[in-house]
């Protein structure tokens, strides 16, 4: 269930997809309740549960299938915290997460007959992923994937999302996302979401654009960080 | 923790448990001297082990107790929210509060919208529909199920209508399929008051389902009267995901921050945010999005609670085996009372025995409650009768349908005995034998 719980996981594997990118994936004792979008928070050092005070923790979206016993987030190294991750996080560390959090839900803001927009860029794939693959079985509305990398090397979830190409409208775009190119294309839908997630230059130079183009502020929902 | 503090602490629980069995283990009942109760708490060692335990923690607000009862209590009725609260009173005050919220847009309640509702009730199922502004609209009920009868309820309804607040009487469910026709045809909220009726079924769409996840959100209450206890406690639940950030955001002062004692910046990112007029930055923590009370739950309360939900399933059973036994005695009466009747496709975990004395019969409710305390067996009214009758009421701006006549009956007929899992078959027997003499006597 959604109501927040706190959890020890041990670290199953992690694969680097270097310049300090890495995937990790844990597995839990009990199934773990989310929705895709949300969030959770990640600790490295240890939470005694008698004090009630959480430690120090950064926050990642989840990237699995809600309802499974796997967790699993990517992050790449930008400042003091994720470098300890990178330093001390190895395979069999157990650790302790707590989740879910967050309102990036997407199935909250979707109607059947919508087209749904999903901007990534890097890293900011993970809650689409995770909204992929519990509805990509059965899609109820039309999905358009846009997902901007660095480099052919840094296309994260690769297997997956080329394994479901023909259920969705895939755009991957190496290099820098020209934006004005991605708005021309999708500003002629009129039942739209647009669902924005990625570094946070990228996430309002992508809703300032859409708002200057006539997008309506309700229809752009950011994974704000 | 050290060691030593590890083993201080189990010694004391072990002494607890030792208390325990000394000061509450093994007590018989003695007829005519012990009182037999409507209600009261049930519990073992582990609910004064696990308050002990807690209290070693010395947390003393909402924490990992708190945390595991709402995780599993959840998991219970099958909802994905479930939020602790100091009272069921409290958790029906958020739960319709919630509807206000700004967050649900222009399907929020606002002042002067109607809320439908019964009389012949708690006062709390109705008071947060007043607090809020709103108009209450008061229906009549059935004699027999108490619950709102559905003719009154179709002609209450009118371009006002908003929402429909009422309780699963005594646990017995009301009529859920009929109500949620009228709830999707005009398109309203519905809060499903169930601090009774914990464990309460309902027979919809192929499947029983616990009530409180028919609405759009529910509460309970842990009064030592109820179901479970954790002395005083509530709690709302519900799907949707916006009313259990609204109850959140209301229930912890109204702020927008959901981080629980003990946590910092859980929305990761406590100090980037841009909210009314407040500098970009500001902490979220002190960010207030709805006008909030505080009503939050300590953790040892939540101890207390955790261990009695180990238990609810057995004390569902011997509910609805004490209501049969209930059943049987009366039944033997059944010229001087009306005997309670289940919903159709309910499965209810009752809360009490209700009964009703006909107008015909020899003797008034208030005669034979008043011999029954006169021999040490607890009764009670269905609350508070005819809530419009009662002095708070009096003045409240409302809409009345009908003449309330089954209510008025209740209000001067109707009482109930206790079912809960304290009640032995001795003291319904003891209970039986009085009625008999009581019935005797009047009909000589």
């Amino acid at each position: 269930m959604p109501n927040p719980i706190k959890l020890k996981c041990r670290i199953r594997k992690i694969i680097s997809y270097g310049e300090e990118i890495y995937q990790v994936f844990f597995d839990s004792d009990r199934e773990i309740k989310f929705k895709p979008g949300q969030f959770l928070h990640l600790t490295l050092d240890e939470y005694d549960y008698s004090s009630g005070y959480w430690p120090e923790s950064r926050v990642f979206s989840t990237a699995s299938l809600p309802g499974s016993r796997e967790i699993e987030i990517v992050y790449s190294v930008k400042g003091v915290y994720t470098k300890r991750m990178s330093d001390e996080l190895k395979e069999g560390r157990e650790v302790w997460v707590k989740l879910p959090y967050g309102d990036f839900i997407i199935e909250n803001y979707v109607k059947e007959e919508d087209d749904v927009f999903l901007i990534a860029g890097g890293t900011g794939i993970s809650p689409f992923i995770s909204f992929l693959k519990k509805n990509v079985s059965n899609l109820k509305f039309k999905i358009h994937l846009y997902y901007g990398i660095r480099g052919e090397k840094f296309y994260l979830y690769r297997e997956f999302l080329e394994s479901i190409r023909n259920k969705i409208d895939l755009k991957v775009i190496v290099g820098m996302m020209d934006i004005d190119k991605v708005v021309e294309e999708i500003k002629i839908y009129d039942r739209s979401k647009y669902f924005i997630s990625g570094p946070p230059l990228m996430i309002e130079n992508f809703k300032n654009k859409f708002l200057l183009n006539g997008i309506r502020n309700e229809r752009i929902i950011i994974d704000e960080w | 923790m050290n060691d030593r503090a590890e083993e201080i602490k189990k010694k004391i629980l072990d002494m607890v448990e030792e208390y325990y069995r000394l000061k509450f283990g093994n007590k018989s009942f003695k007829s005519g001297s012990d009182y037999v109760r409507y209600a009261g708490r049930v519990f073992d060692d582990k609910e004064l082990k696990n308050l002990v335990d807690s209290s070693l923690d010395f947390w003393l607000t909402s924490g990992r107790y708190s945390e595991e009862f709402e995780g599993r209590f959840a998991e219970f009725v099958g909802v994905e929210y479930a939020m602790l609260t100091n009272s069921g009173s409290s958790a029906n005050l958020l739960a319709l509060t919630s509807l206000t919220s700004h967050l649900l847009g222009d399907k929020r309640l606002k002042p002067g919208d109607e809320v439908i509702t019964v009389a012949a009730g708690f006062p709390t199922t109705v008071n947060p529909i007043i607090q809020n502004g709103l108009i209450p609209v008061f229906v009549d009920v059935e004699i027999g199920t108490y619950n709102i009868n559905i003719d009154e309820l179709k002609k209450a309804i009118n371009e006002k209508t908003r929402a429909i607040m009422i309780a699963h009487t005594l646990g017995n469910p009301f009529n859920i399929e009929e109500v949620m026709k009228l709830v999707k045809k005009y398109d309203l909220w519905l809060v499903e008051d169930c601090c009774d009726a914990l464990g309460s079924r309902y027979f919809y769409n192929g499947e029983y389902r616990h009530v409180g996840t028919f609405g759009d959100v529910a509460s309970c209450s842990f009064y030592p009267a109820h179901h479970i206890t954790m002395g005083e406690g509530g709690i709302v639940f519900t799907n949707n995901d916006l009313i259990a950030r609204a109850v959140i955001s209301l229930r912890d002062w109204g702020r927008d921050c959901y981080c629980k004692g003990g946590e910092n910046n859980t929305c990761g990112k406590r100090f980037s945010g841009k909210y009314g007029d407040l500098p970009y930055g500001y902490d979220h923590k002190y960010v207030y999005s709805h006008i909030g009370y505080n009503l939050k739950v300590t953790d040892m309360q939540a101890a207390i609670g955790v261990a009695q939900l180990e238990k609810l399933p057995e004390f569902i059973k011997r509910r609805k085996e004490n209501f049969n036994k209930w059943m049987t005695v009366f039944e033997k009466w059944k010229d001087f009372f009306i005997l309670p009747k289940a919903s159709d496709n309910s499965d209810p975990s009752w809360f009490a025995f209700p009964v009703s004395v006909k107008e015909d019969a020899p003797f008034t409710r208030n005669e034979v409650v008043n011999y029954l305390s006169l021999n040490r067996v607890e009764t009670r009214n269905l609350f508070g009768g005819n809530l419009i009758k009662q002095p708070a009421y009096k003045d409240i701006k409302k809409r009345v349908i009908g003449d309330l006549k089954n209510t008025d009956f209740v209000m001067n007929n109707t009482f109930f005995l206790g079912t809960y899992p304290g009640l032995t078959e001795e003291m319904i027997n003891y209970v039986s034998d009085i009625l008999k003499n009581f019935i005797t006597q009047k009909i000589k």
